[in-house]
């Protein structure tokens, strides 16, 4: 199981569920900077299908291993970014962007900065408006994700990457769990889909602790919603148990669930981490 | 330690000029766009520059091979011309991310003119050129039989990792899986698709046996066949290596039937659906396909 390797015969799938509602708007630090949760998360998206496509290079150009969505959720309901759902990645790198200017600096060992400007393209733009409808969101993923694992029965599972700062608003947490159980159950002969749901804190609020990728038996925050999060989350395989255990400072035994709890924004680069998981299986 | 991202490696070679540790006069390559030119591996990703006008490739490792140092002494004293001879650079690229600040090391490789074998057959086979194709299969064979005769094993041979030099001669690159007697194995497995299915982390002088009869048969078959490629197109090269060894492989039966019946090749074919990764008398039927694409070049003559 979760031992199928990525190729452009049995390509991999990404979603990644943006949370886009008005509290996304609320700033945060990220990258030495204030800005909003939108947009950390944005650049992180962002970040995540760039390092796709650049391990998707090959001598006759970007291959066609992955297939990715993107599906934003604020106001009254979930919209794909990307017509209907899935794009294959070589789609994704040809399509018009926008892009960003981006000031890279190090500091190098010798203690002299270097730096200099690139531009970043840019497939997320930042959006923060309205409710949460984290249902419809759930919906609309398990059902391209059904379609997809019926296209592609062999293949890796997909991956599920829910990003989001709050609760929905348009399902009652019942719902949400059967949802999130339906999006579980799909799945092809080499595994289960995975769920992962990212909560990123807020840094106003006094919310709790941070917990991520729990154990199954360490402690969580006695609050409703992270136990929520938790049932809503995946167990995930052991390939991901090197590199959570490398990511978690004081490492607990897995398994590892798929969650992060109270997200700081300058964690969200973890992410790209878990994208690359799956990137190590390609050949 | 968590290893470099991708995107982190390129930011630094945007800043070459003070990320490299030792080395200078490089400039990297880029595509119309302004984007570096460069290839992702499992483990590594290989820019191409040019170091003082000359061109080269640079291999940043995102994990260096456990034994990449002997690997790189044993590689300069190899003397083959099938291998160009690359240059080892410990911790010599600085990389910083989110996740990973620090050196890593890079090979540094005089780049071979030409295009991969994998871009020189499907653009024969797109363009129905069975000449070419040809040409290729009997390259190819040549350096098989080349490899054969020996010390070392390639490791991971595949289309990709084999250039057809403008004058038609075929060298290797991407040598971090190579097998020598006296060389600790790195722990590279060849790649999907081209290996076989049993063979794990074997090591040893038969590495090399199952890529050499799956390449050579498919080359041989397309030489006869071109739109077998649009045929089969999901497949790495045409043949499904474990649908082959299951025996549910409709590409190989439809190869194993475009061949003779005493011809070489169909035995090679049938080599592929065996439970074993090493294949006997590899040597003498690669020798009895050059006998005879000479014996038919002749008659043809």
């Amino acid at each position: 199981m979760y031992s199928a390797n990525i190729t452009r015969r049995e390509k991999g799938a990404i979603v990644l569920l943006i949370d886009r509602s008005g509290s996304m708007d609320e700033e945060v630090t990220f990258g030495g900077r204030l800005t909003t949760k939108a947009q950390a998360v944005a650049l992180v998206a962002n970040a995540l299908i760039d390092e796709l496509i650049n391990n998707c290079q090959r001598g006759r150009g970007v291959g066609d291993y992955f297939d990715l969505a993107v599906i934003g959720y604020g106001g009254d309901k979930a919209t794909p970014l990307w017509g209907s759902g899935f794009r294959r990645i070589t789609n994704v790198y040809s399509m018009p962007t926008t892009t960003l200017p981006d000031h890279i600096k190090f500091n190098l060992p010798d203690g002299t900065t270097t730096e200099c400007i690139v531009e970043r393209r840019c497939w997320v733009e930042p959006t923060a408006k309205g409710r949460t409808p984290m249902g419809d969101a759930l919906r609309t993923t398990r059902k391209i994700v059904a379609a997809w694992c019926k296209r592609n029965p062999t293949s890796f599972p997909p991956l599920v990457i829910n990003i989001t700062d709050g609760e929905a608003t348009d399902a009652t947490e019942e719902e949400l769990l059967a949802l999130a159980d339906k999006i579980k159950s799909t799945a092809t002969t080499d595994g289960n889909t995975l769920l992962f749901n990212i909560h990123i804190a807020s840094e106003w609020d006094n919310v709790g602790p941070t917990v991520w990728f729990p154990s199954e038996g360490e402690p969580l925050p006695d609050n409703r919603f992270s136990r929520m999060l938790w049932q809503m989350s995946s167990q995930l395989p052991a390939i991901f148990d090197q590199t959570i255990s490398q990511l978690k400072e004081h490492p607990c035994r897995p398994p590892y669930r798929a969650m992060y709890y109270n997200c700081p924004a300058t964690q969200l680069f973890a992410l790209l981490n878990i994208g690359s998981i799956s990137i190590e299986k390609m050949i | 330690m968590l290893r470099p991202n991708l995107s982190n490696i390129i930011d630094s070679m945007e800043l070459h000029h003070t990320t490299l540790r030792t080395l200078r006069g490089v400039s990297p390559r880029r595509d119309r766009s302004g984007r570096l030119l460069f290839n992702a591996g499992r483990k590594s990703i290989i820019f191409s520059v040019d170091i003082d006008g000359e061109p080269h490739c640079l291999k940043c490792y995102t994990s260096t091979p456990t034994n990449a140092t002997e690997l790189f002494a044993l590689l300069g004293t190899l003397n083959s011309e099938l291998l160009s001879v690359p240059r080892l650079l410990p911790e010599e690229l600085f990389v910083a991310g989110h996740n990973f600040r620090g050196y890593i090391d890079v090979a540094l490789y005089p780049r071979i003119e030409g295009h991969t074998l994998d871009y020189a057959l499907r653009r024969a086979a797109f363009n129905h050129n069975t000449v070419e194709l040809e040409h290729l299969a009997h390259s190819f064979t040549r350096l098989a039989l080349d490899i054969l005769s020996s010390s070392w094993r390639h490791g991971d041979l595949k289309p990709e990792n084999i250039i057809v030099c403008p004058n038609g001669q075929m060298r290797l690159i991407d040598l971090d899986a190579l097998y020598h007697p006296t060389l600790s194995p790195s722990g590279e497995v060849g790649t999907v698709g081209y290996v076989h299915p049993l063979r794990g982390k074997a090591y040893d002088s038969h590495i090399d046996d199952y890529s050499i009869a799956l390449i050579c048969v498919a080359l041989h078959a397309l030489a006869i066949e071109p739109t077998l490629i649009e045929q089969y197109p999901n497949c790495e090269l045409i043949i499904n290596p474990n649908e082959a060894i299951e025996g549910r492989s409709g590409a190989l039966a439809a190869v194993v039937e475009m061949f003779d019946t005493n011809s070489p090749l169909r035995t090679l074919a049938a080599a592929l659906a065996e439970p074993k990764y090493s294949i006997a008398s590899l040597n003498e039927l690669l020798q009895q396909c050059i006998a005879q694409t000479s014996h038919d070049a002749k008659k043809e003559q």
